[in-house]
């Protein structure tokens, strides 16, 4: 177990007894990483963020509400990635589109890095298009993979099938992926 | 093959995560490079937005909001909460506090009414401070998520305990201005929470009335302690505008006299009966995964179940059956509409796009009864541009009239 799972760990232990403070520190460690799975996986930048705060919700109310062993606070990325894709799929069964508050966040940001940041975010909106073309599945282990840097072990744990499986489905998201955005990687 | 050709893939991908280039990978697999090469590129290509980050206003102030909502949760307006916690309470101080009651929702009534706003708030930032507005409107947004009208109510409750702590905290710092502003935000907060109410039928409001009242109750040792250090002018002005609008929501009894505004709460403990939502709270069961979805359990940590079962409780934000916004109420009102009513009500919804959506543009008309009243909470809560100076898309420019 690497210092992050472990530093992680003891926070949600402390939150499963009710230490609010606790689940903030859980929250700052882990909040960007569930931001990014929801991010590719929604239509709009306001939309992720809300729905990352409620994961984040979600997650406490569990922890107050059940009894859990250490044992399966260490499973917790699973865990999170799971109420992730949960709240994803409310998201859309609910059909709400949150317009985004970009014109006021753009006043915070460092004007100097506003150009790059607007090439970036365009970027990151073109790569999220197309990978809202695919199906939820390989949608989710593309994210997985290659955005969140997950092993094919803990993506396999996630979507509760084999790692042989995953690593299949990954060689098939990223082919079909290809053709949503070939003009970007042809020699 | 294709399996041959994911592991081959799957190789190079490790390879390239530890440092080889995709040449040296692809030199190793000729018969595969043809095939491989655009993958490994778009596995790069994707890889580039690894760091992507929230936006910063998120970054910086999300966890703070998070907290707080923890502690909300944690403390305070679950109905059957609130209704033990007031029990308790009356029998120390009961003659005094129901005189109180009726005088503080009262002047909360006359407050809002005297301002005319819809319900927003802040966490993030302080009266007066530039950020201010941007929270009020994310915190708005936040409510008209919240499908299910007693959590929507709960949220606002909340939101209006912030606004009080807010005016408390710069009365104290003896920055006047700024506690009138949170005031008034209090008694904005307050105000639609009871249109909200005012929307809803039956028994369904008499529960959500009760709600109110005794939260405006577990208010009012906090109230008094702001109105006192208020000008006395100022204080006579509410009194005055309380007289003439104590409004439906009001106590069931006429309100009294105020008595120069009461003294302070003695009683004004945090309300310790308070814990986590309980079985049976206005929140229980209402959700959109209620035997039809594809969850089946809550799915803890390490359960061994499947990947659906992730989700904790239901938090009542879904819907799931289509219904959007619209409260039942809502409903009623928007079918007696004529269509230049609608006309307006989507122009101005489009004109504040991303503060106020369709279905609460015709809340506020179905609370307010005209158009010129939506226009002008939609005015006082985001300005006269609505935040959408891009332009509405239907020729009006995006300003306001």
């Amino acid at each position: 177990m690497n210092q992050t799972t472990k530093t992680s760990s003891e926070y949600l232990s402390r939150a499963a007894r009710g230490d609010r403070r606790a689940f903030g520190e859980f929250y700052e460690l882990h909040r960007d990483e569930i931001y990014r799975y929801i991010y590719f996986r929604v239509s709009s930048q306001q939309t992720a963020e809300d729905l990352t705060g409620k994961v984040f919700l979600e997650a406490w109310e569990y922890l107050q509400r059940k009894r859990i062993n250490e044992n399966s606070i260490q499973n917790f990325r699973a865990w999170m990635f799971r109420i992730a894709h949960n709240k994803v799929v409310d998201h859309y069964r609910s059909r709400k589109d949150v317009v985004p508050f970009e014109k006021n966040i753009d006043f915070l940001s460092d004007r100097e890095n506003v150009e790059h940041d607007i090439e970036f975010r365009a970027a990151a909106d073109e790569l999220r298009n197309a990978i809202q073309q695919l199906s939820p599945l390989y949608q989710q282990v593309v994210v997985l993979r290659f955005i969140n840097q997950l092993s094919h072990a803990e993506v396999a744990q996630i979507l509760d099938i084999r790692e042989g499986h995953a690593r299949i489905i990954q060689y098939r998201a990223l082919k079909e992926l290809k053709r949503y955005i070939p003009e970007v990687y042809e020699p | 093959m294709n399996r041959k050709t994911a592991h081959i893939l799957d190789k190079c991908l490790k390879r390239m995560e530890d440092g080889d280039s995709l040449a040296n990978c692809l030199a190793d697999y000729p018969e595969y490079a043809g095939e491989l090469k655009p993958l490994l590129e778009l596995s790069s290509h994707i890889e580039t937005f690894r760091d992507l980050q929230p936006a910063p206003a998120f970054q910086q102030f999300s966890r703070r909001k998070i907290e707080q909502q923890l502690q909300t949760k944690q403390e305070s307006v679950t109905f059957p909460g609130l209704i033990r916690l007031i029990k308790q309470r009356r029998q120390l101080t009961m003659n005094r506090r129901f005189q109180m009651a009726k005088i503080i929702v009262s002047v909360m009534l006359a407050l809002a009414v005297a301002t005319g706003g819809v319900a927003y708030a802040s966490d993030s930032a302080h009266p007066g401070d530039f950020l201010y507005g941007v929270d009020l409107a994310v915190e708005q947004v936040q409510e008209r998520l919240r499908i299910e009208t007693a959590s929507r109510l709960q949220t606002q409750i909340a939101h209006a305990e912030e606004r009080l702590s807010e005016a408390q905290a710069e009365l104290t710092e003896n920055n006047l201005e700024n506690s009138l502003q949170a005031m008034n935000r209090y008694a904005e907060q307050i105000a639609n929470a009871a249109r909200m109410i005012g929307s809803e039928d039956g028994a369904n409001q008499e529960q959500l009335r009760t709600m109110l009242r005794t939260a405006l109750t577990l208010h009012q040792g906090q109230v008094d302690d702001i109105l006192e250090g208020l000008p006395v002018q100022t204080r006579e002005m509410l009194h005055t505008r309380l007289q003439e609008s104590a409004g439906p929501f009001g106590p069931p009894e006429e309100a009294g006299p105020p008595d120069e505004a009461g003294s302070p709460n003695e009683g004004g403990a945090p309300p310790d009966g308070a814990g986590p939502p309980e079985d049976g709270g206005p929140n229980d069961g209402a959700g959109p995964h209620d035997g039809d979805g594809p969850r089946d359990g809550e799915g803890g940590p390490n359960d061994g179940a499947g990947p659906y079962d992730g989700g904790g409780p239901n938090d009542g934000t879904g819907s799931g059956n289509g219904s959007g916004n619209h409260t039942e109420g809502d409903t009623t009102c928007e079918s007696s509409l004529s269509e230049e009513v609608k006309a307006l009500l989507l122009d101005l919804a489009e004109q504040y796009r991303g503060y106020a959506d369709y279905d609460y543009v015709l809340s506020l008309y179905c609370a307010e009864g005209s158009i010129e009243q939506v226009e002008a909470i939609l005015s006082d809560a985001f300005g006269p541009q609505g935040g959408n100076e891009g332009g509405s898309g239907n020729g009006s420019g995006g300003g306001k009239p």
